[in-house]
């Protein structure tokens, strides 16, 4: 005998259980590494980057020295964080390899990303037209890459969990 | 989900495959077990290829696996 069943068969065998399913469903799988990761970026980014936005209009462009020095010090956080916490998740679990699923993903929601970047450029460009100083300029600037981010990090995990 | 048009029947085939489980579809075809439960639960539709490969390692052919629903058919339904 075939050891595959006739698919007519086999629906049949639903038909006549349709209220419970032969095979149970196998359990949706976890987060997975690389949406462990997104949500270390997404929350970091968040956190590290809009302290230093609120430290930044406080500062203002009095001492441009000032919020040069909180910036890097805000790189060098959030890289350690980053290398530190991927470390961990990558040594508790093995990264799973990516397919043709977290490409179609990660395309989906570079394309949101790539929108707010467009706007955003252009709300820099107006910042330089009104001639409102190089600190609303650079800010302006760093303001629309990290949201960009923040967006592109969402809505790919929007798109892990609900479906791209 | 309203904009699935594909239907399949991975789970049905997997059990009639020997009970074959979505990890060991997923080595067959090359993919992660969560690309397949995404396929399996309609919230991804795979490429050809990989549509190809899945009715490969489920031994029949890829109309038995996946169905396509015109929009009239499924505006029908109740």
């Amino acid at each position: 005998m075939s050891k595959i069943l006739d698919i007519d068969a086999v629906s049949i065998i639903f038909d006549i259980m349709s209220s419970k399913p032969v095979i149970a469903d196998e359990p949706a799988a976890g987060l997975t590494f690389k949406e462990k990761s997104l949500w270390v970026t997404l929350v970091s980014t968040v956190v590290l980057y809009g302290y230093y936005f609120v430290r930044a209009l406080q500062i203002g462009d009095g001492d441009p020295g000032a919020a040069g020095g909180l910036f890097l010090a805000v790189v060098i956080v959030f890289t350690a964080i980053h290398v530190v916490i991927n470390a961990a998740l990558a040594i508790h679990r093995r990264p799973e390899r990516s397919d043709e699923r977290d490409r179609a993903v990660a395309r989906k929601a570079a394309a949101f990303g790539y929108y707010v970047m467009m706007t955003g450029l252009w709300g820099t460009l107006g910042v330089a037209v009104l001639r409102l100083g190089a600190f609303w300029f650079v800010h302006a600037g760093l303001f629309t890459i990290v949201t960009a981010e923040i967006v592109r990090c969402a809505a790919q995990l929007a798109y892990y969990r609900r479906g791209a | 989900m309203a904009g699935v048009r594909i239907r399949n029947h991975i789970r049905a085939l997997r059990f009639a495959a020997g009970e074959m489980t979505q990890q060991q579809l997923a080595d067959a075809v090359g993919v992660t077990r969560q690309t397949i439960n995404a396929i399996e639960g309609g919230k991804y539709s795979p490429t050809l290829e990989v549509a190809f490969q899945i009715a490969e390692a489920l031994a029949v052919s890829l109309d038995r696996v996946f169905e396509y629903e015109p929009a009239a058919k499924r505006a029908r339904k109740p």
